[in-house]
């Protein structure tokens, strides 16, 4: 089955049944996604799996309210029988008509000629083999080795009650090398992926030996880590994932739904500063072949690129269409994770804007702190704004020198009473290279983040050295 | 207004079953086995009295492994049309053709698969019986009392009553096919206290189970959000040092997830686990005394076999601090040459490995309230967040929140602090366990106390 499973005249007859209840707006989303997942356990080809989903999402909308119900049957029969039950949101007769359909003008964000995930098994399996061998020659305390790589493509097709309907076909590209190396007794993973929205020429840039030779750099630096120092230190983040910062110290709480509900520390400040002179923070959905990047949102709106925080000054907030309408501004950062999802406001790709720093000045005028290289991922209370991220690879600073590598260790700061202690911005921003996964409401989407090296002045470090 | 009549009885799944086994069969695969779960869910949302969100679906998978002797490749859909299934058969027999031959990744053994199901009890007819109507009313009912709980609250974030069934099958080539119906429900309210500089304090609760009997009463579920939210109000952080830690038996799920995720088949056998090379060894006190069991009736864990078909059994990980067994899936077990254990996770379109049932650090004879006496200084933990764990060395580092400890009594509350022990050390430092074990979760503790861990905070430079 394909997307062509609902015509026009179909999806005409099922957003009329979704709105006799007396909605204001109805939307119907067909989606099918598939997988091709290939994994090397310990050299063996051991993992191959093909994933096929499809379905329909039909969303009611009365006022803030939301009716949504899904279906994996796309007859006509269970498309009607899922529009009169989202349709149960509303309570009276049909006000609105769905209007003719008219095709959404898209950009082209997705660098891939031929999108699609039935490629070549053996071309794909060399990549594998190229990686697991580079890990084992790299070094001898290498005792695992494990290689994946998942195509993936998500075709959607939105039709919408206000005449919109648009098709996006997003493909997903992500290899992964994680490595174990031994020594002494003592044992430490080490891992690299990348990937986005991509073709394999994006092997061709980033070759798989480069991420098992990165792989196996991070086990057998850890090898020789100390414990991490506990308390509030100055930290520097390197460019590029280090923008995990920005996704949970900042971006969540600026997503629209927790400030239509009051339940974020963000709620009725934009105009007041959170964050520090010189912290400009977007989330930019343009960007070709990111992890985050979309040519359109799961609302049928086209992304572009959203200012934040300017300068420091909070500007503005992540749309979807519920809180577009109770702010009354635009939409266009409306995701969901599948067809059995109602879509939210979530972030693509949030960067922090160069500055105008040299990085080598940065690590140089911190006396003692942390450096922060590579993380595990993050989390942030949104009410509060207490928000943690956890480091696999960081590495004390003393007298501004990068100095031991250092233990796993999280971090803890408050969004922005952290924000206002950046005091420094580098030169030298970087996205990051096709990993993140964000998760909110048991939902996940593919993100990207992007910043340069910045300095907080200070933060706690939860190492166990006290 | 339900979508379909949607966990249908286990008879119909397991003829689907039998036909895609014949299917493979006619197409050349040399073993196989295929797993099918369908099943429909519910939910409403009510925001300051009015329904904010309902939500209805109904869904159904097929998760397929077929071999070509030693080589095998796998295939999930959610289309069961004749159709599709032959040609999703034929799709995935060619993908095998690429796998390399891995003899250990082949089925598990006949003789170690379930002859007879125990009837746990974990469909609730009565669920689906329930008018929408009452599920709004329901959970209005406990947003109104939540919010009418504390003058201090100033936001509700909504109530929620959630519903779901789900029938599952099992079936393979050597003649295993079984299957299950379950269902659950759940309320839940969220409510949020107003800080000092535009800070929230959120407080959450809920209750769960199989069967209606089994939800907390709704003024029990509202005042413990209510008083989770004001108990917070005015937290900030404490001094870095090294103390004693309680944990409430809502926080300390997390770690035994943690030390169970670390004693896998899949984290050992990758050598990717601090427990690596430990089966026998002391790792905790004579308090670390971990079951996990799936024959318990009416829990949400439980399972009359696992997604191997083996039969569900209790099984005691550490016995007073002894590391006992891994739990292990046929794969891993062969390849560490040990037996399996019956935790095979079942497929949900990813590979398997292996999960927990009802899993349990077992209570101790303390009410909570005890663990705090006679500390001098020390913390509360009743919040954590965050991904800080390295399971190949066990170190521990996360985020906190929750409630200084001062001369044996709650003191202020507590946040943006952090925790961090090499787990070796923290499970061989726990010296109390509370006898307060939550009853309606898979991983659970009871509360807990660690006698020494290092406190990340705020410091006076």
């Amino acid at each position: 089955m394909s997307l062509d499973a609902i015509d026009h005249a179909l999806a005409l007859r099922v957003l009329s049944a979704a709105l006799d209840r007396g909605g204001d707006y109805a939307d119907l989303f067909l989606e099918r996604r598939a997988n091709r997942a290939l994994g090397l356990d310990d050299g063996r080809l051991r993992d191959v799996r093909n994933t096929v989903d499809l379905g329909c999402g039909i969303r009611v909308l009365a006022g803030d309210a939301t009716g949504y119900a899904y279906t994996e049957d796309l007859s006509a029969e269970a498309l009607l029988r899922a529009a009169r039950t989202a349709a149960a949101i509303a309570h009276g007769g049909q006000t609105v008509q769905p209007q003719d359909l008219t095709p959404v003008g898209l950009p082209d964000r997705y660098p891939v000629a031929q999108p699609g995930i039935d490629g070549d098994v053996l071309e794909r399996l060399d990549f594998l083999r190229r990686a697991d061998e580079t890990a084992r020659k790299a070094d001898p305390r290498i005792t695992r080795v494990n290689v994946s790589l998942v195509d993936s493509l998500r075709e959607i097709r939105i039709f919408t009650s206000d005449g919109r309907t648009a098709t996006d076909r997003q493909p997903m590209l992500r290899f992964s090398v994680s490595v174990v190396a031994e020594a002494a007794g003592q044992r430490q993973t080490g891992s690299d992926s990348g990937g986005g929205r991509r073709g394999l020429d994006y092997l061709d840039e980033r070759t798989p030996e480069d991420m098992a030779r990165e792989a196996v750099r991070v086990a057998t630096l850890l090898l020789d880590a100390r414990e991490a120092p506990a308390g509030t230190f100055p930290v520097v983040l390197a460019p590029g994932d280090s923008g995990i910062l920005l996704h949970e110290a900042v971006g969540h709480g600026l997503e629209a739904d927790f400030n239509r509900k009051k339940t974020s520390n963000y709620s009725d400040r934009i105009g007041e500063r959170v964050a520090a002179p010189g912290c400009t923070i977007i989330d930019d959905a343009r960007l070709p072949g990111s992890r985050g990047s979309i040519n359109v949102d799961d609302e049928g709106e086209v992304p572009e690129c959203h200012t934040l925080i300017e300068d420091g000054i909070l500007r503005g907030y992540l749309q979807d269409r519920v809180s577009s309408q109770h702010f009354r501004t635009r939409a266009g950062s409306g995701r969901r994770q599948s067809f059995r999802h109602v879509p939210m406001p979530r972030m693509t790709n949030t960067a922090m804007l160069a500055g105008e720093h040299d990085p080598g000045e940065i690590i140089a005028s911190v006396k003692l702190g942390v450096y922060a290289r590579a993380f595990s991922g993050g989390q942030v209370n949104i009410s509060n704004g207490d928000f943690v991220f956890s480091i696999t690879e960081g590495y004390l600073i003393e007298d501004g020198r990068i100095t031991h590598p250092l233990k796993g260790v999280n971090l803890i700061g408050n969004g922005p009473d952290a924000m206002t202690r950046v005091s420094m911005v580098g030169s030298d921003f970087k996205l990051s290279d096709g990993r993140w996964t964000c998760g909110k409401d048991g939902q996940s989407v593919p993100v990207g983040v992007g910043i340069p090296t910045v300095k907080i002045d200070e933060i706690t470090v939860g190492g166990s050295q006290a | 207004m339900t979508l379909a009549s949607a966990a249908p009885p286990v008879s119909t799944l397991q003829g689907i079953a039998r036909n895609v086994l014949d299917l493979a069969r006619h197409h050349g695969a040399t073993a196989a086995e295929v797993v099918l779960a369908q099943g429909r869910e519910a939910s409403f949302e009510v925001r300051n009295g009015t329904v904010d969100k309902l939500e209805e679906g109904a869904s159904r998978s097929l998760t397929l492994r077929l071999f070509q002797g030693e080589r095998a490749a796998g295939a999930s859909t959610s289309d069961l049309s004749p159709e599709h299934l032959d040609r999703l058969v034929r799709d995935t027999l060619a993908l095998a053709a690429h796998a390399d031959p891995v003899p250990e990744a082949a089925l598990g053994d006949p003789d170690r698969l379930a002859s007879s199901l125990p009837d746990l009890d974990l469909h609730d007819p009565a669920i689906a019986e329930i008018p929408p109507e009452e599920k709004i009313a329901r959970a209005r009912e406990l947003e109104q009392r939540a919010m009418d709980a504390d003058p201090r609250l100033t936001v509700s974030d909504g109530a929620s009553w959630g519903d779901a069934e789900t029938t599952r099958v099992l079936a393979n080539s050597h003649g295993f096919c079984e299957g299950w119906r379950s269902s659950a429900a759940g309320t839940s309210v969220s409510v949020v206290a107003d800080d000092t500089g535009g800070r929230k304090r959120r407080g959450a609760w809920g209750s769960w189970g199989r069967h209606l009997d089994q939800l907390l009463p709704p003024d029990e579920i509202a005042s413990t959000a209510a008083h989770r939210a004001t108990r917070q109000i005015g937290a900030s952080p404490i001094p870095t040092g090294r103390m004693p830690v309680v944990f409430e038996n809502t926080t300390g799920g997390a770690l035994l997830g943690l030390l169970f995720s670390t004693l896998t088949g899949g984290a050992i056998e990758r050598r990717a686990s601090w427990l690596v090379d430990r089966l026998g060894d002391t790792i905790g006190s004579p308090l670390l005394h971990v079951v996990d069991d799936p024959l318990l009736p009416r829990r949400i864990g439980s399972r009359p076999f696992d997604g191997e078909g083996a039969p569900a059994a209790p099984t005691t990980f550490l016995e007073h601090g002894t590391l006992r067994t891994y739990a292990l899936n046929s794969y891993h077990a062969r390849r560490l040459g040990l037996a399996p254990t019956g935790h095979a996770s079942f497929p949900s379109g990813g590979s398997t490995g292996e999960n927990a049932s009802n899993l349990a650090l077992q209570p101790g004879p303390h009410p909570p309230e005890h663990l705090i006496e006679g500390i001098e200084r020390g913390f509360y933990c009743t919040a954590m967040m965050g991904f800080g764990f390295n399971a190949s060395t066990g170190d521990f580092s996360r985020g906190a929140a929750g409630f200084l400890i001062e001369n044996g009594t709650l003191g202020p509350p507590v946040s943006e602090v952090t925790l961090s022990c090499n787990f070796h050390d923290l499970w061989t430092r726990l010296d109390a366990v509370a006898n307060d074990l939550p009853l309606d979760r898979r991983v659970a503790t009871p509360s807990f106390r660690i006698r020494e861990m290092t406190l990340g905070g705020r410091d006076d430079r």
